[in-house]
This record gives structure tokens, sequence and C-alpha cells, in this order.
């Protein structure tokens, strides 16, 4: 069932109902047999892989209690398992792909489709949990948590598809407190659900058409300089509206239940620098990364500026494979490693010189981050590494700049530009009441609000377009 | 208690409010309002009181075709006469009232329905295959639905060589349905496995229809996803029990609409803006129509192709290049495949066009200009051929 799914919004109101019906010692048994039926309604038969992920976590993160010597040992055991999960699914088909590649440009055959596996929902995101579990635990920043505990982290199913990537300190804590029904919680999720719906089939779905169509390998071939910059632009806007609509509704789901899950997106296309957009972008993700990943690799070198950078450039590639299997998605993780490590060397250069302080420095980097994700979206994007290439060398080369599309793509592209542009500002007029305190005069307003916002929904639901973040 | 009576009150509201915005159709009103602010000519101007006949157009458009080509093999079965079958966009089935035309109250026909009407009188059964927008990929799509079956294949397809159209691309939904007789999906199968410009639209058409059939309780696969079986079970229980979600996709019709009209008189970016058609969809649209006429030469079907009239008033080519290279297609098409190609492009003076939005119609004929095309046609069709 995805989350814009009429069987799915319907659903929500019996089990939301009885969710806060029923006992508090209940409730976590509740989300968790209720995570596992809408897991189910994906693949029956991938449903026993969260748990598997879960056991293994549990068993070791049980195990580095018990055997404090022998505790980083199980960590890694733990961790391996778990990405040798993750890889068998994922990269296999990236395996089977280049094999069969090598093998046709050796003359032989080919492996047949039978040696393809199916990719299981979500999996990039729970074994991501389950790997910041058992370092937290390592680290003594968690303690051992019952199997409940562990299976509602991994499997509560707001965040179980695509995010925001949790950890367990923050959520499974509110899964103890003893909350009462509050209106509060109710339209503040409302709010976040209704809105993520609007954003998914009025904003996300509608530059699917577009997009599908300019990235076709063949019409890509004959794509303008401008068609690209179009292009690439409209694939931004698609996969941010189409991640902030699923992560809102997520988020929102989660608060109808007086659950907080973190955000995922701060405005990203408002960053000044590249380290400011991974700061907006994908945040969970970002700062999983940095805490598992980045920091851990750069303690060793204390700063020092070439392993800094190299340290960049690989984990942004190592980001860019958690996409996917796939050189355009490595492809799209070293752009980005670029960006940063041209940015790190700006800092120094900022540091000696008082010239490079000057507000046009600010602005210059501020376009070039707009400039560089845009384009850093294109072998994200693109069929192929050749694809990609193509595209980029025609947006750096404004040879032709005649319109290929109908012009409604275009205009519909820069509409919603702008309404990215103002985003900030809207959210501020439309900053949402503190806790519990629902204004009068906004809560009046909420029903209307909301029904102009469902109709959106309602009336461009004809695009069947699952979340890119699915795939994943 | 008290928290939950509001909660409940607040989603009973958004309820009702969504209800009535779907009831009231908010948006064609905002597309009254808007062609009243820019003098738009009256809505009369737009023919409604058509002549519809089954035995001799496609009735739905597009969107329903099936029905059409049954009533078509019972109507042409045991006939004896030219099979002559129209295939184009919708100046074919429109008439858009000139300034100096009055309004009606008979049922006004266009060129082709004139055709058929007086059909038996010039030995021929003429069939029109018209909707609006339609691409050349659509036209190639029902040229082989057409020649699969001896019951409905034309002796004679006449297709219309229109510049707009060849910036159209894909199959829309209601033709869709089509796929359901088999042989006719190995047809499309073949194609999108191809390596024609027009193979991708035809995959994406395919790809589609699956999805499509999935969401139908009725075809949804056994091995679908349980979650896939349940969502399709309940948009049909909605539709049943609510006739206004049923219709919620008028709305976006409405809406897009609302924003075409602001794109024309706010931006006065008009249909009848002129421009370069180049990239994916030229190919998409040359290789469909290559194909139209190679598919119809193996099957002894004769094709006429004609080019569209243009409104004098409207220019449609940006540069006299684009159109050089237009026409430069449309006439090696036809010298190499030794079709007949006739040039109707000022086949209808100025004066005989509609109105359209606030400026001229670049597509649609008047009554005139239809009884002018028609008068084209007797000449071209007539007996003696």
């Amino acid at each position: 069932m995805a989350f814009t799914s009429y069987s799915y919004l319907l659903a929500l109101i019996p089990v939301i109902g009885l969710y806060w019906l029923a006992p508090m010692k209940w409730r976590r048994w509740y989300l968790l047999a209720v995570s596992l039926l809408y897991y189910a309604t994906w693949s029956a038969a991938h449903t026993a892989l969260p748990l598997v992920v879960c056991g293994v976590a549990y068993v070791c993160g049980r195990k580095m209690e018990q055997d404090k010597d022998a505790a980083g040992r199980w960590m890694w055991t733990g961790i391996a398992a778990v990405l040798a999960i993750l890889s068998v699914f994922k990269y296999w088909p990236f395996v089977v792909e280049n094999t069969n590649a090598a093998m046709v440009w050796m003359g032989r055959q080919g492996l047949g489709p039978g040696y393809m596996l199916a990719l299981p929902l979500g999996i990039s995101f729970y074994t991501f949990e389950a790997v910041s579990y058992l370092l937290d635990t390592r680290q003594g920043r968690t303690k051992q948590a019952r199997l409940s505990d562990l299976g509602l982290f991994v499997l509560f199913w707001p965040h179980l598809m695509a995010g925001p990537i949790v950890r367990f300190r923050e959520l499974v804590p509110q899964f103890s407190k003893n909350l009462q029904f509050d209106t509060g919680h109710l339209l503040r999720g409302l709010d976040r659900l209704i809105i993520g719906l609007a954003q998914k089939n009025l904003l996300a779905n509608n530059l699917a058409a577009f997009v599908d169509e300019g990235f076709l390998p063949q019409a890509a071939a004959s794509n303008s300089y401008l068609d690209n910059w179009f292009l690439a632009a409209a694939f931004g806007l698609q996969i941010y509206f189409d991640f902030a609509s699923y992560s809102n509704m997520a988020i929102g789901v989660a608060q109808m239940m007086g659950i907080t899950l973190p955000e995922n997106f701060r405005f990203p296309y408002h960053a000044v620098s590249p380290p400011d957009f991974w700061g907006r972008w994908h945040m969970t993700l970002s700062r999983w990364i940095r805490d598992y990943l980045f920091f851990p690799v750069n303690a060793k070198y204390g700063g020092a500026p070439l392993p800094l950078y190299g340290s960049l450039i690989g984990i942004m590639a190592l980001v860019g494979l958690w996409h996917g299997a796939g050189w355009g998605y490595v492809l799209w993780g070293l752009m980005h490693g670029v960006y940063l490590v041209l940015y790190r060397i700006w800092e120094q250069v900022e540091e000696k010189h008082a010239w490079a302080k000057a507000w046009w420095a600010g602005w210059g980097w501020r376009v070039f981050t707009i400039v560089a994700v845009v384009a850093a979206w294109v072998p994200f994007r693109a069929a192929s590494l050749e694809q990609s290439l193509t595209m980029l060398t025609a947006m750096a080369t404004p040879a032709s700049i005649r319109v290929s599309y109908s012009v409604n793509q275009y205009l519909l592209t820069m509409m919603i530009a702008c309404y990215c542009v103002a985003e900030p500002w809207l959210a501020a007029r439309l900053e949402l009441p503190a806790k519990g305190e629902i204004r009068p005069q906004v809560a009046w307003l909420r029903p209307a609000a909301y029904a102009a916002l469902l109709f959106i929904f309602l009336i461009f639901d004809d695009r069947d377009v699952q979340f890119i973040y699915f795939q994943f | 208690m008290k928290a939950a009576a509001i909660a409940a009150a607040a989603i009973g509201l958004t309820v009702c409010l969504t209800g009535a915005l779907l009831a009231v159709r908010p948006f064609d009103k905002a597309n009254q309002a808007l062609d009243w602010m820019f003098g738009a000519p009256p809505a009369w101007t737009q023919v409604k009181n058509l002549v519809r006949d089954e035995r001799i157009q496609e009735l739905s458009r597009g969107e329903r075709p099936l029905a059409s080509f049954r009533a078509l093999r019972k109507h042409w079965e045991g006939r004896t006469g030219r099979r002559v079958c129209f295939i184009g966009n919708s100046q074919m089935l429109a008439v858009s009232l000139a300034a100096s035309e009055e309004r009606s109250e008979e049922t006004e026909p266009t060129y082709v329905d004139r055709l058929a009407l007086d059909g038996d009188k010039l030995g021929l059964l003429v069939y029109r295959l018209s909707a609006p927008g339609m691409s050349y990929p659509e036209a190639l799509w029902y040229v082989h639905y057409l020649l699969l079956e001896e019951r409905i294949r034309p002796d004679e397809v006449v297709l219309q060589i229109n510049y707009q159209a060849f910036w159209n691309a894909g199959i829309r939904g209601g033709m869709l349905e089509m796929l359901e007789q088999d042989r006719f999906r190995e047809v499309i199968e073949r194609e999108a496995a191809g390596n024609a410009a027009y193979a991708e639209t035809f995959r994406e058409a395919l790809r589609t229809w699956k999805q499509m059939r999935e969401k139908k309780p009725e075809t949804a696969a056994a091995d679908a996803r349980v979650g896939e079986r349940v969502e399709a079970a309940t948009r049909k229980r909605l539709g049943e029990l609510f006739p206004r979600f049923a219709e919620r996709r008028t709305h976006k019709d409405d809406l897009l609409e609302m924003l075409y009209r602001l794109r024309v008189y706010v931006l006065q970016l008009k249909p009848s803006t002129a421009r370069t058609i180049t990239g994916t969809r030229w190919e998409r649209s040359r290789a469909a129509v290559e194909a139209i006429v190679e598919a119809c030469r193996e099957k002894q079907v004769k094709v006429l192709l004609f080019h569209a009239p243009l409104n004098p008033k409207v220019k449609l080519y940006r540069s006299e290049r684009d159109r050089q290279n237009y026409r430069e297609f449309v006439e090696t098409v036809a010298g190499r495949e030794g079709v007949q190609l006739v040039d109707l492009e000022h086949a209808v003076p100025a004066q005989y066009w509609g109105r359209w939005m606030n400026g001229p119609d670049p597509l649609h004929l008047g009554r005139k200009g239809h009884k002018l095309m028609a008068a084209r046609f007797i000449g071209l069709l007539g007996g003696n051929r």
C-alpha cells in the first residue's frame, strides 16, 4: 500500500483510532503487528528480511553486553551480516549486469534472468538503522534493547520504506511514554500528511511526464542545451518533492500517534554552499554518513588536507552507491564529493584572504551550488553513463537553445521552481502553532486548507507514479 | 473527550468542504470568468450539436474506441462500396463558427460527415477516426488495428498531415483498451520491441496498460501484491458509493484548462505561436507517418496524404526552414512510396476559420470552411477514381 493510496488513507482512521484507544502496554505490540501487516501488503515474501536483520542486531547487541571483551568482534560480526544481506539483495544485480557485460565482451553467453533477485523495499533504510544500533550499542550511546523495541525501531511503518533514517535512542523511548490523545498531535500530523499528499500528486507526479520523456536514451541524444538544463532542474524538483512529500507523510502519520520522527529536508535548493546543501538534503542520511563514516574515518588523520579530500570524495561515491547499484549513482556521488572538496579549499583561501569574504563570493557559492547540484542530477537519472555524458556535454555547450518538448512542460518546471523559491517564506507564514495550542484563528482555517489540498490530491491521482526513493 | 470532539469536527468539516469542492467545479467557474475578462467569443461558436452517427464516426474521440469498431463492423458487413477511412485530429471533428456565421439549431456536420452522409451517391463507405490532438503514433496504432481484420479493413486511408500534429506524442489512455485483443497486442509488442523512433511510445503504452489492468479488481493478476488488489477494490467501491469521486478527474481537466487559458491570455503563448518542431517528438511522428504508409502498402490499402488547411491569419512555422523541412519530409515519403499527396494548406480562406479564446482559431474551421473542404474531397474521392 502506497502512502498515497486510498486504501492506506482510509485504513489510517481505524489504525490510529485503535492506537489511541489501546492500553499503553499493548501499543508497542499493536504497532509492531500493524507494521508487519503493512510490509506484507508490499511483499509478503520479503517480510522475513527485516525480521532477520532485527534478529541479527539483537543477538549481536546482546553478546556485546554480555561479553565486553569481545564486544568489538560482535559489533563487526553484526555489521558484516547486515551489510551482507544488503549487498546480496541490492548489489547482486549490479554484479550480474557487469559479469554479463564482461562475458559478452569475451564472446560468451551472459547469465540468464534467473540470476536476478527482486529488491526488497526499504532494505537500504532498515539495514542502515540496524548498523547504527550496533555502533551506538558498542559506543555506549544505546543500551541493549528488548527484541520488541528493536523490532519496532526497524519496522515502525511510517519510516520503514524510505526513512527518515532514525536512531534507536531518538525513536524507541517515545514508545514508552504514556501519551494521552491530544488534538494537537492529530492536527499537526494531519498538516504534514495532507501537505505531503498534495506535494506528491501535484508537484512531483506532474513533473514525471516531462522527465520520463526527456531522459529517454533516444531523446537525450537530440536534446538541446536548454532542454537538458530544464530536464535536470525538473528532475531535481521532482525528486525533491517526491521524497519530501514521502517524508512529510511519514512524519505526519507518526505525529498523529504522538511519535516525532526527525526532519529530512530543510529547503535544500536554498543552500548557500555544497556542505550546506548536505545539511538540508536527506538530512537523516547525511548525519548517518557524518557520524558513522566521515568522523571515524577522519579522526585517524587529524584533518590533514589530502586524506580529508580523498575521504570526502570516497565517502560521497559510497553515498551514491547506497542509492543504487549503478555507475550513474557513483558519478553523482563523485561530483558531490568534488563540490565538497572545492568548498573546503575555498574555506582555506577564505581564512587567509579578506577579499574572499566579500559578498560576491557568498553569492557566487550560492549560484555554484544550485547549478552544480542540478547538473549532478543528470547521472543520477540518466539510463547510462554514456547518456549522462552526452547530456552533460550538451549542458556545457550552449550551442542550441531550441525547445523540443511542449512549452507547458517548461512553464510547469518554472512554476514549480518559483514555488520552491517561495517555500521558506510560505512555511514561515504558515508556521504551526506550539504543541497542544491550536490557535482558534488557525483552527477554523485548517479544514478549509485541508479540503483545498485534498481536492488537489484527489483530482491529480491519475498517474500511478511510485515514490522514487522506494527503489533505493 | 473534548479533544476527540474537536478532532472529529475538524475531520468532518474537511470531508464536507472537499465534497463541496467536488460538487461545484470551481475551476470551470474560473474558466468562465477568464473568458469573460479576456473577451473570448461566446461559447456557442464552439458547436456542440454536431452530427453523431456511429456508422460513420468513431464517437468516443479515442476514449473508448472498441465500441465504435464493433459498430463499424456491423455497418460495413455485407455493404458494397469503396471503404475510405479518414484519420486526423480535431480539425476533422469540430466546428468553430467564424465571425460571420450564426448559431444554428440544426446539427452541424464536419467535412468528413458530409462526405460520409453522401457516401452512397459516390459509391463510398466513409468513416472518420479522429481525436483531439491525435498524434501520429496514435494514427499508426489505429491503422494497425484496421489492417488486422478483413471486416473493417479500408480500401483507402486518407491521412491528414498537419504540422501541429507532429508536436504530439504518446498514446492516450482510452486507446489502450484495444490491447485487450491478442492479435493487435502482438503487433504492438512487435513494434515496441523494434528500433523505430516511436517504439518507446508503444513500450510506454504497453507498460501503462499493464498497470491499469493490475488496478482493476477483475483483471488484477493473481500474483499482484495484496496492497494493489486491496487498492483496486477500494477505488472501485469509492466510485460506486460517491459518483463525485468517480468524476474527480473532470476537475483536473478544468484546472489544466484554466492554466492553459492563463498561458494564452496572460503570457500570450498561444497554440498558434510559431514554433520549430525538433527532437524526439519530430522523429517519432516522422517514423509513424512512414510506418503508416508502409503498413498500408503491405496490405494493398491505398493512401491519400493531404496537407491540412492552415489558417492564413496564423503563422505556425517559426522559420521558412521549418516549413521547408516539414514539406520536404512529406513529399519525400509520398514520392518514395508512390502515394497521392494533395496540398490543401490554402484551401480555406481566412474568413471561414473559427475564433478561439481571444484570437483566430489555428485549427478549426467554420461551417463554410467545412463545406469547402467537403467539396474538395468529393472531387478527390468521387466515384471515377
